[in-house]
């Protein structure tokens, strides 16, 4: 067992996998020489040699090109895009071929790819550096997109991702590689992409995030409880897609009553998806609407208003007693 | 969710069909993929799997006819693994603590009551599901929400004061509604069992198949011819290559391999062999689908092994493996059985020394194997005489389009590949 802040976790998981699998490579800008811009690879280039550990030209899409076609050859290759905002360069590379590789193959062929992107804001950064996009992968059949919120899940689905044999979109809350450590065993339990995490069970109210905004969330739910006595059922997403309707559900069943906070845009988030799946699987046990925390549908703007346009823990407060007091 | 669960379509001449079990009980959950009941038909029996996981509701008991289509079963796929467990025990238990207000009054009564009384239409739908579920009178109902709006909360406490103050009145009406248990010796079963006899309702495929058989007796004018042939070869060839064989195709070289592919031959030199007759055409079969009869429990079947003629003796025995084994495990389909243009039956597994096999209608003609025996044959040039393992062959063919000729050189034939493997080979 070691504390670790996310960025470590992350640099351990990519020791493990390469120590363990001799087909995984990383591959990016600036991931090699400098260990990468967030210090994630740092200590590879050195462990492991040029051949596997490979600084690219500043092209996604030909990072994400190149490692497409070395996984359909049966390699592992693990991607870096330095911000999830350059990452609209690949787009064409991972929906135009890998993401359809093993439906127009019948499966013939797969595509254990790996795209690792730090993405989100509260870091005082610029417009594209601040952004949660997911829901363009996660729109995309064929893809799996997984955020972890904490160091030991960032460990353990990293580990999962690489040895998934589809593309999978792992996007890294960058708000959350340092602000804070967690404990990371030193062989967890594998975990498993797709599956939500009940964090902490309750019987009033399902509170549902991912990502960075999962602890905002978290830190709201413990002061709730700490000044009333409203019993919350807080679960974190971890994957956008495949998402784990069956956990929603199940959980909103229990409660009748749920809140889902999202960093990304408000219109055709993952949000949306939550409360449609619960429209499915649970609507004649909710008790009120299902309300969402969200960012504006603006543009993100310089970082001096940053804090406007994040859902506040305010906001996410102010949503979940409306949703009790319904 | 329900979803009805109806009879699959199955082929295109199958339009009714006998369900032989239910695998699962009623109200009993199912997952996906489980098995749900057999399906007998004429000339298919069957193993159903769910398309649904839910908790199932058998409308129709096994031991029936059913039509193809017709809703036999349905699923609530609502219903959850645990909670359907937990639903059996504990249903009944709130039926005896906590009797519906008014037992008269149905679900539709309920519904009545929400959509004409003032004031109600604000209830949640967690609330209007257990209101309808409990036929609960929700204006008797009062509400803690916000604006007095009655929550699920308050719905559970009603609930639960009237299991307290319980109905006695209420209680010996429904026990009069039970019928009364009634013993007698009378025989369950609708058959007489006596210990000289045991009857037992012929199978689907019984039938199918002795229809098919006296069929194929009164409209074919059946003949049979005879021959033997004598093993040694295709034995010496086995025992060659069995090793190499099995090594590279993981089973075991049979015989019935040389059988399919001598067959083959001979139907190429003999067309006539491999037609059949509609009304009052000749239809030549310029492909070659042969037939291996396998025996199963509930009867005989006859999967076919398609284009033989394009196969190796491996990719035969193979096909002979796999369908014998789906045979066994009851899940050939339709297709595997359909249009085949020639059958083999192999009696000789079970030590038959000779027979006369009936066509396979609509083809017109079908090999018999029998039991390979040692015997004392004239062996020429120097007619000496030796032990070699035979086998009689016999060839049941339909005089109407083949003539004896036709047939006798058509087994001579298979004869001469069997003597001679290497014919098969050069195609000679």
């Amino acid at each position: 067992m070691a504390k670790m802040n996310m960025i470590q976790a992350i640099n351990l998981a990519l020791h493990r996998e390469m120590e363990g699998d001799d087909s995984v490579l990383v591959m990016g800008e600036d991931v090699a020489v400098n260990g990468g811009v967030f210090r994630a690879t740092e200590g590879l280039l050195e462990k492991f040699g040029d051949k596997r550990v490979i600084d690219t030209p500043l092209a996604e899409a030909g990072i994400v090109g190149t490692a497409t076609g070395m996984a359909i050859g049966g390699l592992k290759p693990v991607t870096e895009m330095q911000f999830s905002g350059f990452s609209y360069n690949m787009f064409h590379q991972l929906e135009g071929n890998a993401s359809r590789m093993r439906a127009r193959s019948r499966g013939q062929f797969t595509v254990p790819l790996v795209i690792r992107m730090p993405f989100g804001g509260g870091v005082r950064a610029l417009e594209h550096h601040s952004e949660s996009k997911e829901v363009y992968y996660a729109h995309t059949p064929g893809i799996k997109v997984v955020i972890p919120s904490r160091p030991a899940n960032a460990f353990a689905l990293l580990r999962a991702a690489i040895q998934d044999p589809d593309p999978v979109i792992f996007m890294e809350p960058k708000r959350s590689y340092r602000s804070f450590k967690g404990d990371v065993a030193d062989n967890p339990e594998p975990m498993q992409i797709g599956k939500a995490e009940i964090v902490q069970g309750g019987k009033d109210i399902t509170v549902i995030s991912w990502g960075a905004m999962f602890h905002d969330t978290q830190q709201v739910v413990e002061e709730l409880q700490a000044d009333s006595d409203i019993s919350i059922e807080l679960l974190d997403l971890l994957t956008i897609s495949p998402m784990d309707a069956v956990t929603i559900a199940e959980s909103v069943k229990k409660t009748g009553r749920c809140v889902v906070v999202q960093e990304a845009h408000r219109s055709f988030g993952p949000a949306s998806e939550i409360i449609a799946h619960i429209n499915d699987r649970a609507l004649m046990y909710l008790e009120a609407p299902v309300k969402r925390v969200t960012m504006y549908d603006t543009t993100v703007p310089l970082f001096g208003r940053e804090l406007l346009y994040l859902p506040s823990k305010g906001h996410i407060r102010k949503a979940i007693q409306e949703t009790i007091d319904f | 969710m329900i979803v009805e669960i109806k009879i699959p379509v199955i082929g295109e001449s199958i339009t009714e069909g006998f369900i032989v079990e239910w695998m699962k009980g009623d109200g009993e959950f199912v997952n996906v993929d489980d098995n749900l009941y057999e399906l007998e038909t004429d000339k298919i029996t069957m193993t159903i799997q769910s398309e649904h996981s839910g908790q199932l509701k058998i409308i129709v008991p096994a031991e029936s006819e059913v039509d193809i289509g017709q809703v036999v079963a349905s699923i609530d796929t609502d219903v959850q693994a645990a909670e359907s467990a937990e639903e059996k025990v504990v249903t009944p238990v709130q039926n005896d603590t906590a009797p519906p207000i008014t037992p008269s009054a149905g679900m539709e009564q309920v519904k009545a009551t929400l959509s004409s009384r003032d004031g109600l239409d604000n209830l949640s739908p967690a609330v209007r599901r257990l209101v309808v579920e409990k036929q609960i009178d929700p204006t008797l109902i009062k509400g803690t929400g916000k604006g007095g709006r009655i929550i699920k909360d308050d719905v559970l406490k009603h609930l639960e004061n009237i299991s307290r103050a319980k109905f006695p009145a209420i209680l010996p009406e429904r026990v009069e509604e039970m019928p009364e248990p009634i013993l007698t010796n009378k025989p369950v079963s609708q058959y007489d069992i006596s210990d000289r006899q045991t009857r037992k309702p012929m199978s689907r495929l019984r039938q199918r198949l002795s229809e098919r058989l006296v069929n194929a007796q009164q409209t074919a004018a059946i003949l049979t011819t005879f021959n033997e042939a004598d093993m040694s070869a295709v034995i010496e060839y086995r025992k060659k290559y069995k090793d190499a064989f099995l090594d590279k195709y993981g089973l075991k070289l049979g015989f019935m391999s040389f059988f399919v592919k001598a067959t083959v031959e001979a139907l190429k030199r003999v067309p006539a062999v491999n037609a059949q007759i509609d009304g009052n055409d000749i239809v030549y079969n310029n492909y070659y689908d042969i037939g291996v009869a396998v025996s199963t429990d509930s009867g005989l079947v006859v999967p076919v092994i398609r284009d033989a003629d394009k196969l190796s003796f491996g990719q035969i025995e193979q096909a002979i493996a796999e369908l014998g084994k789906k045979a066994r495990e009851r899940k050939l389909t339709l297709d595997d059985l359909q249009g085949g243009t020639f059958t083999i039956s192999n009696g000789g597994i079970f030590g038959s020394m000779m027979s006369t096999p009936i066509l396979n209608s609509p083809q017109s003609a079908i090999l018999g194997m029998h039991a390979i025996k040692n015997r004392a044959v004239v062996v020429e040039p120097d007619n000496t005489i030796e032990v070699r393992p035979m086998m009689y062959l016999a060839v049941s063919y339909d005089h109407r389009l083949i003539d004896g000729a036709e047939s006798v050189t058509f087994l001579k034939h298979i004869v001469e590949c069997l003597e001679n493997p290497e014919r098969i080979m050069f195609e000679v």
